[in-house]
């Protein structure tokens, strides 16, 4: 039996006070995510993925049920305990790297070790580690503005790997690269998920970076439409078609 | 239309403008307040008159002032441009004509600069009438010929100030019309500067030392070096500071960066956040440190003249007092003092002179003060009778008030005897304790000039307390009133400076802080943070700036006897002022940077 990751219960999100003009982002969601899992949350834009992620990652808080982490309600978690959940247990890569540009390619990987108290040497180590896995040792002395993007997205993911979250987030985390780089990094996060068995969950809106993954949610006006599973045998090429045919349904 | 869009960006962005104004008024008020001192010929020769070329160092300090102004309004503009680049490049993609750009950009930077330095002014008006009447209530100072309203400081601070943002329009209508507009859009992702090679930084910090040793050897031989001794100091020291943050601390920091320090918590952000900025930084850590050297130097003289007060009116004389024919008042009252030393003679006054006994001189023989020139203090000397003969101006000093023009003469028991008329008492007494007596020993001075012939009260002087109420005070709480008052006007300028720079800098700092926040930084951590990387950039300045002060006393050495004499009063009301104004900016800032929610 797997673990589960991630469970979402009856998930709800409105926006606007109670005596204005309220807007329902999310309306009841209930999904979960087991361990090891590549999931994609797809929608169009409006649809409420970029909240339900927000959601999941602690940014923002849900208006009502529950989102359990490794078993851990997380929609209660306030200050310094929300921090460290942050801190050790959530992995995130965004749209816009958020790297930090006063910091090397080395020091932006180490932060969260740092955070946590490591000692240098293991701090080092870990950073060299990761690096090397997702071959970007030699960019580490560098500064984020001497980076590609897609060298930043790398460094990023190496930073939101670099403590064994339980989950790695990603939003539209190939939005800024080329198809390229796009394309690398994509398999670079398969690598991740199958060697490194990290559960990921990745929301996009592009079909081609959805089918990467293993199991795509759909999302439409705050509502679950559709769970798309890839089949076990099924190439990459042929999910994408099938997720292009889906998207295709959608539209009308 | 692009006058509403130019006027809707003013309003959109008004607290950054407010920031923006503020400085610039605080600014031009605080060069107002300088030039009040400055300009005003008059005043400067009647306070300063013990110390030669006064005027000579007010125009350095001006000089010194207009560069410090001229590094402030480089970062207001600055400040300005990045408000408003992008603003100008919206417009520019939606198809305004450069021309029209740059006529508005000229316009704002003018009309910044106008209103600025008008405010300015009648600020600076209201402040050094304020600190005026301030300066003459609570320290009972007096303020002779100074001029709230001066038309000539009005005059400089306009010619400065509207020059200088003449300048400034003209290169930020250059600058919005030569760059592309795609430029302009994207100013704000600034690329990394890079760490200059290691030995230009060697060579900066050789520089730098080298500049500070030269202006701390100058001020340590002031005598020799003379008129030359202010612009040498003031240039070597100011370009040494200089050279000196812009080396040696951005290695500093680089080297910590590199120690596993810089892998605890967020010490790395730290280092690297700041040595980012130290480059940014290093002219206004210069500007700063000079600033605060200014301010604690000036409060430091200031409260010097204070302390010397008491010890120069004591060399004035031997005796607190010498009263002719004391009444039975003045002698009630002289009981209430601890008399320390006291002593009584006759005298008889006859055609031109004052008659004294000089035997009476020889049983109580009379007391002068002895100067140490080599280490300027003094100390009281017994007189023989013999030599007060021949010194007969000593005691005319004290009958000058009762007896004017009349000689003094000192004459054997039978002369005395044999002179006409009647037979009179001096008493000459020193008190232990002057400063807690003094309404007593007010008293008895008023009684005495009651009986003087003179019009003048400086001509009648009977002692030290005379001396101290009437001719020190005046004279050195002009200096004193300049030194606390210079003293304030550079910490304004400073406060200004450290908030200006600090708090432009908090908006490149909320993305930044918003994303350690979504890394899982708590709360406590990311204010640490902020604490540090402040800290730095106060106590940075406040080191150097402090060794510039102890060095620079030395200048006052002459002056002020020993001007390192009670320095700790001073030092630690500016510590306490600083402190404050750390933890105002320190509690702004995170309400800028800190201010999401979960």
């Amino acid at each position: 039996m797997q673990e589960t990751i991630i469970e979402v219960n009856n998930l709800k999100k409105i926006y606007g006070r109670k005596n204005e003009k309220q807007y329902e982002a999310l309306k009841s969601i209930n999904f979960s995510v087991q361990d090891g899992e590549f999931v994609g949350i797809m929608g169009a834009s409006g649809s409420g993925k970029t909240t339900l992620l927000n959601m999941l990652a602690t940014f923002d808080r849900p208006t009502s049920g529950s989102v359990k982490i490794k078993g851990k309600e997380i929609a209660k978690l306030k200050g310094n305990a929300l921090a460290d959940f942050r801190a050790s247990r959530i992995g995130f890569i965004f749209q816009d790297f958020n790297l930090l540009e006063n910091l090397t390619a080395a020091e932006n990987i180490g932060l969260p070790l740092s955070l946590q108290g490591v000692s240098a040497k293991k701090i080092d180590a870990t950073t060299t580690k990761v690096a090397s896995e997702l071959g970007i040792f030699e960019l580490l002395k560098k500064y984020p503005s001497e980076l590609s993007g897609g060298q930043k997205q790398r460094v990023a993911c190496a930073r939101a790997l670099v403590h064994n979250p339980a989950i790695l987030f990603g939003d539209e985390p190939t939005g800024a690269l080329d198809s390229k780089s796009a394309r690398e990094l994509l398999e670079l996060m398969t690598e991740v998920n199958e060697n490194m068995r990290t559960s990921i969950l990745m929301v996009t809106h592009d079909a081609f970076s959805a089918s990467f993954c293993k199991k795509i949610i759909f999302i439409k006006d705050g509502r679950i439409e559709r769970e798309l599973i890839r089949a076990d045998k099924q190439n990459r090429s042929n999910f994408y078609q099938e997720v292009l045919d889906l998207l295709g349904t959608f539209e009308q | 239309m692009l006058r509403k869009l130019a006027v809707g960006g003013i309003k959109n962005r008004w607290k950054d403008y407010l920031v923006l104004f503020s400085g610039l008024v605080i600014s031009s008020s605080i060069f107002y307040l300088f030039e009040t001192l400055s300009t005003n010929g008059k005043y400067l020769k009647e306070n300063g008159a013990i110390i030669s070329m006064i005027g000579y160092i007010f125009t350095f300090g001006s000089v010194l002032l207009m560069l410090i102004t001229l590094v402030y309004i480089n970062y207001a503009n600055n400040f300005l441009l990045s408000m408003r680049q992008r603003d100008y490049g919206l417009f520019m993609m939606l198809g305004a004509r450069k021309r029209k750009i740059g006529q508005l950009i000229w316009i704002e930077t003018m009309l910044i600069g106008f209103l600025s330095t008008f405010v300015g002014i009648i600020v600076g008006i209201i402040l050094s009438t304020g600190m005026q009447n301030i300066v003459i209530k609570a320290l009972g100072l007096t303020t002779r010929y100074y001029e709230p309203i001066w038309w000539k400081a009005i005059l400089w601070t306009l010619i400065l100030y509207l020059g200088l943002f003449f300048l400034a329009a003209i290169y930020n209508t250059f600058l919005m019309t030569k760059k592309p507009a795609l430029k302009l859009l994207k100013s704000q992702q600034k690329a990394a500067k890079k760490q200059l090679p290691i030995w230009i930084q060697i060579i900066q910090a050789l520089i730098g030392v080298i500049l500070l040793t030269i202006g701390y050897g100058v001020i340590l031989n002031a005598v020799k070096y003379g008129s030359k001794t202010i612009p040498i100091s003031l240039f070597t020291i100011t370009f040494g500071t200089f050279f000196v943050f812009n080396s040696i601390v951005t290695v500093g920091i680089g080297f910590l960066r590199k120690a596993t320090l810089a892998k605890k918590k967020l010490n790395g952000f730290t280092l690297g956040q700041l040595e980012f900025r130290v480059h940014d930084y290093t002219k206004m850590l210069t500007v700063v440190t000079m600033l605060l050297a200014l301010a604690l130097g000036a409060i430091t003289t200031g409260i010097g003249f204070n302390n010397i007060t008491d010890k120069t009116a004591q060399s004035q004389s031997a005796y607190t007092f010498g009263l002719f024919q004391p009444t039975s008042k003045q002698k009630a009252l002289i009981k209430k003092l601890d008399v320390e030393r006291q002593s009584s003679y006759s005298y008889k006054v006859s055609g031109n002179a004052v008659y004294f006994e000089e035997a009476q001189f020889k049983a109580q023989p009379f007391e002068t003060v002895k100067f140490n020139n080599k280490n300027f203090t003094s100390s009281y000397t017994k007189l023989s009778a013999a030599d007060l003969k021949k010194k007969s101006y000593i005691l005319q000093q004290f009958t000058a008030s009762i007896q004017p023009n009349k000689q003094v003469v000192l004459v054997d028991g039978q002369k005395f005897a044999a002179i006409q008329g009647q037979t009179q008492t001096a008493l000459f007494f020193r008190a232990e304790d002057t400063q807690s007596a003094q309404s007593v020993l007010s008293q008895i001075s008023n009684l005495e000039y009651a009986k003087s012939k003179q019009t003048d009260r400086t001509n009648a002087i009977q002692g030290n307390y005379d001396a101290k109420i009437y001719i020190i005070k005046p004279l050195y709480s002009g200096l004193e009133f300049m030194g606390i008052f210079l003293g304030i006007a550079f910490l304004a300028m400073l406060a200004s400076c450290l908030m200006f720079k600090i708090l432009s800098g908090a908006f490149a700092d909320i993305k930044r802080y918003a994303m350690l926040s979504k890394l899982g930084v708590r709360k406590s951590l990311l204010q640490g943070a902020i604490a540090k990387e402040i800290g730095v950039l106060f106590v940075l300045p406040a080191i150097v700036g402090v060794v510039h002060v102890l060095v620079g006393l030395n200048l006052f050495k002459g002056l002020l006897i020993n001007p390192y004499y009670g320095i700790w009063l001073p030092f630690s009301i500016f510590a306490v002022l600083y402190l404050i104004y750390y933890l105002i900016i320190f509690f702004m800032y995170q309400r800028i940077v800190l201010k999401n929610k979960i």
